[in-house]
């Protein structure tokens, strides 16, 4: 009777301790040097770059993990990990996090890494501070208006318009067929409103120093007002609904995906949804209000970072990976499976048909935009969203919204 | 024999008895003991109490002084101005609104509605128990799965499934969710309904437990079933009442599941909630130093609410007791 409950026990005692032996990693990564990557696309985009880099560096495994969901949620996770003292080896930076992380010195210094020291100004100026880089982003996203060409057939259109008069024309014939012209998602930053504004930036010239999200002096109240109440007429005129305050992201993609909506703002994130569609789409610039330019929006990649923690081999192994992701071999399977556009001289990208006209009219040029807060930039994205929400439904004018975001920008120093 | 048995025979007052009784030290009597015994099983929990409640509570009125964006390993003292900051932030006190409401009207609406709804289900129906299920099960989904399933619903486009029937039925589309008020209503209904069928069924269980003979007298006496409900019914389930309305009250104050899952908090802050506030100007934003004075603030204030309603609850009870 012992006999039997001890060998009970035994067993028992064995089923705990095997399923934790598991944990602990096969033999087959025995001798490896382990590092880990927070990843700011999800786990199926990024699998087989991880894969390929692991095949090609034998020594070294990558335990990758990732955010869902939009920026503020990366930011969010980094936060609590870094707060629980779990910085990753390789993680990512963003014009929202930007600040806080260079402050805290979790970045390592790499500006004199042969992997960054190959890329244009453009793609690292925005993660430089003092002189050196922090950040290395090898690829740019772009976005523009998606349109359904059918559609804007049916009205007498070939493109979208490239001025906001014209546009709002478009948007009213379609409406007259009862479809919806035009749609963005309003739980984040405006994603035509930047664009018109940096259109309206290079064409009256205004300097840098008077940007207001650079916080050299300009203000959102000299700026952004006359542009802000040109963006207004889309929704005046119903080109933009007001209804589109509510409406998911998703959402938006489904009405475009079947025939209701005409236009929509997105960009090589939805291509592989789109083309499962069967719709015959295009992309186009933004259009120029008055006093600007047509537009696009975009900007480097949110570059890849190495966390100054890292030492030793793990250390060695993060540039190695960083390193890969600015290669050719890299370059290619992030235009593959994340529609990351090349800005590196180490792959000329081989952009969507779709984007080719967006490429080399905009993006060869640097005719693109997108604010670049200088600080606290997910409180002002934030309360950005949540002006423009008020104002799409009337409870606001263009002048107070600016007013606000200037009440916030100096609040939040 | 019992040591119960042995003291019951000395006889009373005797003095050696008593001086004996006085020699034995505190912590070697039987209630010492039975009473370390009962602390003992308390351990585990007082642990866990403390690992997981108050130790993160004193950080965060320690963090609710500082600056802490969440990267530092040393934030900067900064008084009171996080606190300031709270009151004159006018996202934050829009939230702090539509909190109150929120719990408020979830709790008076979804009583006001299970109440008669137990009562049905307590009656004799073909299909009661199927009825029973139906309602409980409209409670069991996570609410941000509810949010979001409602999101499509009340989506405010044409092409939303309740616009649609609208539109169908000759009538014109309205925006649920991209008007401040109705999103605020659209939150609020869509809490009540996914609520309701749990607090039916957990009046239900009190109801259950009624004497049938009181409903019996009262026949007798004259009464007709709306004098039933007020005066049998209604005393009957007022602890109950006190149990639903705790919950609801809790529930509310730090819902933000259901708001963020339908509207993210919008449009503009109209269905922003201070939990809401809490993580996404706290940590999403890194602004743990403000997320902290908020979160002080808010359970005090809940503390205060909570403590209100068990007082009212109290006299409530006492007077149908």
């Amino acid at each position: 009777m012992k006999f039997s409950k001890m060998l009970v026990a035994a067993a028992a005692a064995v089923a705990m301790v095997v399923p934790l032996a598991a944990c602990g990693g096969g033999s087959s990564d025995a001798g490896k040097t382990t590092i880990t990557y927070f990843s700011w696309n999800n786990e199926k985009m990024m699998s087989p770059i991880v894969k390929a880099f692991e095949e090609a560096n034998p020594d070294i495994k990558v335990e990758m993990s990732a955010a869902q969901g939009q920026a503020t949620d990366y930011a969010q996770t980094l936060t609590t990990r870094v707060a629980g003292g779990q910085v990753p080896d390789v993680f990512h930076m963003s014009i929202e996090t930007r600040n806080e992380v260079l402050d805290a010195g979790l970045a390592r210094d790499i500006t004199n890494e042969d992997f960054v020291k190959n890329l244009p100004k453009s793609q690292t100026g925005l993660y430089t501070r003092d002189g050196k880089v922090y950040g290395m982003s090898p690829t740019a996203w772009i976005g523009g208006i998606v349109y359904n060409k059918d559609l804007l057939k049916e009205v007498g259109y070939d493109s979208v318009p490239e001025t906001l008069d014209e546009f709002i024309k478009l948007g009213k014939k379609l409406q007259a067929k009862d479809i919806t012209p035009y749609m963005e998602d309003m739980s984040v930053v405006s994603g035509s409103f930047q664009p018109m504004l940096g259109g309206y930036y290079a064409k009256q010239g205004v300097d840098t120093s008077k940007w207001p999200e650079l916080d050299e002096g300009g203000k959102f109240s000299e700026q952004w007002t006359p542009v802000l109440k040109q963006w207004m007429k889309l929704v005046d005129s119903g080109t933009l609904p007001k209804e589109t305050v509510g409406v998911s992201a998703d959402q938006i993609k489904q009405n475009f995906m079947t025939g209701q909506l005409a236009m929509f703002r997105s960009g090589p994130w939805d291509f592989a949804d789109l083309d499962s569609s069967g719709v015959d789409y295009g992309v186009a610039a933004f259009p120029a209000v008055d006093g600007g330019q047509p537009y696009v929006g975009g900007g480097p990649d949110s570059p890849f970072v190495i966390s100054s923690k890292a030492e030793g081999k793990k250390l060695d192994a993060a540039k190695k990976f960083v390193a890969f992701m600015n290669s050719e071999a890299g370059l290619k399977l992030e235009e593959q499976y994340i529609n990351q556009i090349s800005v590196s001289p180490e792959y000329k990208a081989d952009v969507a048909p779709q984007l080719k006209d967006l490429y080399d009219k905009y993006i060869t040029k640097g005719d693109f935009y997108w604010s670049n807060w200088s600080r606290d930039g997910n409180v002002m994205g934030q309360e950005m969203a949540s002006q423009f929400q008020l104002l799409v439904q009337g409870q606001t004018s263009a002048d107070d919204v600016t007013k606000a975001l200037d009440a916030k920008w100096t609040e939040s120093k | 024999m019992t040591s119960h048995d042995q003291s019951q025979e000395v006889p009373a007052g005797a003095p050696s008895a008593g001086a004996a009784t006085a020699k034995v030290p505190w912590y070697k009597t039987g209630k010492f003991a039975e009473s370390a015994a009962s602390t003992g099983f308390l351990f585990p929990i007082i642990v866990v109490f403390l690992v997981l409640s108050a130790v993160p509570l004193v950080q965060t009125i320690y963090y609710s002084f500082t600056d802490f964006n969440g990267f530092q390993t040393h934030p900067n003292f900064v008084g009171l101005a996080n606190y300031q900051k709270v009151f004159t932030d006018p996202s934050l006190l829009v939230g702090l609104g539509f909190t109150v409401l929120f719990a408020v009207s979830t709790t008076l609406i979804t009583t006001a509605l299970a109440i008669p709804l137990a009562v049905a289900l307590n009656s004799k129906f073909y299909g009661r128990s199927f009825a029973r299920s139906l309602f409980f099960f409209l409670g069991v989904p996570s609410l941000i799965v509810l949010g979001l399933v409602w999101q499509y619903i009340l989506s405010p486009l044409k092409t939303g499934a309740l616009n649609s029937v609208l539109i169908s039925m000759g009538l014109k589309s309205v925006p649920w969710l991209s008007d401040s008020n109705l999103a605020r209503g659209a939150v609020i209904f869509v809490a009540i309904w996914a609520a309701v069928g749990w607090h039916a069924t957990l009046y239900l269980a009190y109801l259950q437990a009624v004497p049938k003979d009181l409903y019996e007298q009262a026949s007798v006496d004259g009464a007709n079933g709306f004098q039933q409900f007020i005066h049998i019914t209604l005393p009957q389930l007022v602890p109950g009442i006190v149990v639903s309305t705790f919950l609801l009250i809790t529930n509310g104050l730090k819902v933000y599941d259901l708001p963020f899952g339908m509207t993210k908090g919008g449009p503009g802050y109209a269905t922003n909630t201070i939990t809401q506030a809490i993580i996404v100007q706290g940590i999403s934003q890194s602004q743990y130093g403000l997320g902290s004075a908020l979160a002080v603030l808010f359970t005090l204030a809940c503390m205060i609410v909570v403590l209100g309603q068990q007082l009212l609850t109290g006299i409530i009870t006492r007077r149908f007791a």
